[in-house]
Formats: C-alpha cells, structure tokens, sequence
C-alpha cells in the first residue's frame, strides 16, 4: 500500500515538474480568468435584473383547489433581483474555471499517451497513473478556484465566500474529470478541443446563465447538465443567504461519474492487455448507435399503425 | 450486460456471435412489430426517485406504444448470458448472470415496460437468434481468424 502511494506520489510530482516548466501556458491558466472578468468589466453596466435561480424554487403541485392560489403565494420560484455585473461576473468566473480545468484535464491525458503507455509496461497500474494526473489536477483546480474568488471580491463581496469557492471548485472539477474523459476517447488532438468548447461553451459557458434559465422553454434539461450544479452553488452563495436544494449532491454525483467514465476509458485505453477491451468498447459503441436508431425508426413508424392492446379481452 | 461483456470475455468469436445474434433478434423483432404494434394503459406514478425515473422512461417511449412484444430487453439479456457462458474464471459468475437477467426479465413486467407475453416470447427468442447467428458465423468464418478480422470479414465481406 505503501508502495503504491509512493508511486502515485512520485508520478503526481514529476507530472507536476512537467506543467511547471511551460511557463507561459500556466501564466495564461491565470491571465484568463482575470481576462473573462475584465471583459464584463468593460461590457456590462451595473443594473438590477430579475433572474430565475433554479435551485431555490419550490416545487408547487396544484390541489385544483381554492387554497392553490394563497399557497403559491407562499412557494418560493426562485426569482431574485441581482445586479447583471456582479451576477456576469461570477458566472463568467465558474465558466472560465471549468473551461481551464477541461482543457488542462485534456492535456494531462491526451498528450501524455506514450509516456503513460510506458509507464504501464514499467510496472505502473493505470489507475495509479490516472489518480496521479487527478492530484495534480485537483491541487490546479482548487487554486484557479481560490485565485478566481479572490480576483472576483473587488467588485463582488460575496454572502459566503467558502460556498462560491465551493462552486467554482466544483466545476472546475466536473469539467476536469470530463476533459480527463475525452483526453482518454479522442483519437486526435483537434477533435478533443472541439468536443471541448462545445461542452464547455453550450453548457457553462451559455445555458447556465441565470438570466437565460430565467425564460428558457426547457429548464428540466438546463438542471440535467454537469454545470448546472457549480453556477448555481456559486451565484446562491455570492448573493444570498438561502440553501440551494440538493446541488452539493448533485455536483458530487456527476464529479463521481466522470471519474468513474474516465478511470474506465483511460484504464482500457493504455493498458496492453486491454487493447482487444477498448476495441470491442468501441465495436459496441458504435453497434448501440446503430441499433438505437433503428429501433426509434420503427418505433416511431408502428406507434403510427393501429395499436392493440393485449391487456383487455377482444371485442 | 453488453459492458459487463467486456470484462468477463475471453473468446472474443462469442462476443462476435453475440453481435450477429443481436442482428438477427432485432431484424425479426422489427417485423413483429410493425405486423402487430402493441399498446396498453400505463400506471400513473408518484413521486418518488424511482417513479420519477420511471416516468422519464415513458415519457421517452413510444406513443401509445410501440416495440413490446417480443422484449429486446430480455431476449438481448439471454443472448449476453449465452455468450458469457463459462467465459468467466470463477463459475459463480454464470450464476450471477443468469439471476441478473431473470432479474431484467422480471423486471420488465413489474415496471410495466413490458407485458407478461412480450418476456415469455423474448427468452426463446433471445436463445433462438444466438442459436441461428452460431451457426451463421461459423460457416462464414474460417477458425484461423482471430476475432477481430472475423468480425471485419463477416460484416464486410468486400474485405474477405
């Protein structure tokens, strides 16, 4: 046991080491975030706007009786009135954390594939070189969301500190174990930055926007995507003193799960004895693709025909 | 079960016959379900997690329904438990497998996704079409392949 930690511990230094030395790259992790929040700086005036905040709106299920009307009086829809610079400004800060993250996540795997692939013929287990590239990416994330908070308290003094670090942190960490995921999937280099800045920019560089979920026409999608969580758990905490509902939970769960995904990949992926594995992986990936959509055809074209239903006797 | 495959395999030509035998179970299905579509009555579901999910589910199928009988979702899990089949190196595994189809074949009916007569067709029909693409597999393929260029011989026969 001992053993493998010191492995870990030697390969997350000397991944470490690695990073340290293009300088530029890591001057530019924290040129970025100061950009993103000088650019609202620069665009957005400071004014009040009614925005929507999922995680504080209460469920309400009408009785279709008279008190339906005096208790959504009561019921709390999340509507809070902000002001759009401060709120841009923590939004554009989670999202400049989880684009950096997802892209740093990226390059810790996908550049290093050799490197790793001999690793795991020297005698290392790829999990062990995956939890390496996690600490390291984790010691990142935590302070791009330090640094993030502590940039944005000039023109932000957040309610709770600890809670809008606490958000930040997170999607940064959703996004690096994303990035750590498709680090692990893509084949080439180009294709993993455009997978990249298409997650990152659809989902926390866009649909996230308080102001946007506000009058979006499907809000249950919105809350099903990774940084939902993060942006909310981060704008909740800068601005009020309410309880988001369950979005620690919810982030944890989809941290969990990109992990999960990307131990599963990059584990196949360079370990020899698993090349025949990640073959078939991809066989079955591309056999289900085929096979949902041929399925929905016909599903879609037999719900047109006339229907019988088996549970009731024929008349 | 298709995942768990992966990791339990190792005559990788079964997993190929599993393919072929999914090709086989679904082309058939198609045609019994477009011949005899099938609807009926859904429960109505509260508000727990698993109804939740439940009704995410419906939500998402068919309307008023389409695709039941036979059940792909257990004729495909029998057809895993085929191609499984003392491939694992401990032989609890088999009996793991099968305990955790008859689990989906139950399942099945108690969530109401399929109808009694939908599972007790599609455990034949699962056998039958591992049965059928077996035998299709090993005339078309030569045993000196290795796995992976018979499963590029068998679909692409150009490159045969």
């Amino acid at each position: 046991m001992a053993d493998r930690a010191r492995r870990v511990f030697v390969a997350a230094r000397l991944l470490m080491k690695d990073l340290l030395r293009r300088r530029i790259a890591l001057l530019l992790l924290f040129v970025v975030p100061a950009l993103f929040d000088a650019v609202v700086l620069a665009t957005t005036a400071p004014r009040e706007v009614d925005v929507a905040l999922g995680s504080l709106s209460e469920d309400f299920a009408a009785t279709g009786t008279a008190m339906d009307k005096l208790a959504s009086a009561f019921t709390d829809d999340g509507t809070r009135t902000l002001d759009e610079r401060k709120l841009s400004l923590v939004f554009l800060g989670a999202a400049a954390v989880s684009f950096l993250a997802c892209f740093l996540a990226f390059n810790l795997v996908h550049k290093r594939r050799e490197v790793d692939e001999r690793l795991v013929l020297a005698g290392y287990r790829a999990h062990e070189v995956l939890v390496a590239k996690l600490i390291v990416l984790l010691s990142l994330v935590a302070l791009l969301a330090g640094y993030e908070s502590l940039i944005l308290s000039p023109w932000v003094v957040p309610k709770h500190f600890g809670g809008l670090a606490l958000g930040l942190f997170l999607g940064g960490l959703i996004y690096g174990c994303l990035g750590m995921l498709v680090g692990a999937l893509v084949r080439g280099e180009l294709e993993g930055v455009f997978v990249i800045v298409f997650l990152t920019n659809i989902d926390a560089g866009w649909l996230q926007n308080p102001i946007y979920f506000a009058h979006s026409e499907s809000k249950s999608l919105i809350r099903a995507l990774p940084g939902y969580g993060p942006v909310q758990l981060a704008v909740v905490n800068a601005f009020t003193d309410d309880a988001p509902h369950g979005i620690v939970t919810r982030s944890l769960v989809w941290s969990a799960l990109a992990l999960f995904a990307s131990l599963f990949a990059f584990g196949l992926r360079i370990s020899p004895s698993q090349k025949l594995v990640w073959h078939y992986a991809k066989v079955l990936v591309l056999a289900y693709a085929i096979w949902l959509g041929a399925f929905e055809l016909v599903g879609h074209y037999a719900a047109t025909l006339h229907t019988h239903d088996l549970t009731r006797p024929a008349t | 079960m298709p995942i768990l495959s992966l990791f339990v395999m190792k005559d990788w030509h079964r997993f190929n016959i599993a393919l072929v035998a999914f090709v086989v179970a679904n082309l058939t299905a198609f045609v019994v379900y477009v011949a005899l579509p099938i609807a009926y009555a859904r429960p109505e579901l509260g508000q727990s997690l698993a109804e939740k999910v439940l009704a995410m589910e419906y939500a998402a199928d068919f309307h008023p329904g389409a695709n039941k009988l036979p059940s792909l979702h257990v004729a495909m899990s029998w057809i895993m438990v085929c191609a499984m089949w003392r491939q694992a190196r401990h032989r609890w595994v088999d009996f793991a497998l099968v305990a955790l189809a008859s689990l989906i074949t139950v399942a099945a009916v108690f969530v109401k996704q399929h109808l009694w007569i939908d599972v007790i067709v599609g455990v034949p029909w699962g056998f039958a079409a591992y049965a059928i693409a077996g035998a299709v597999y090993r005339r078309r393929v030569s045993p000196d392949h290795s796995a992976r260029q018979a499963l590029v011989r068998f679909f692409v026969p150009s490159k045969a």
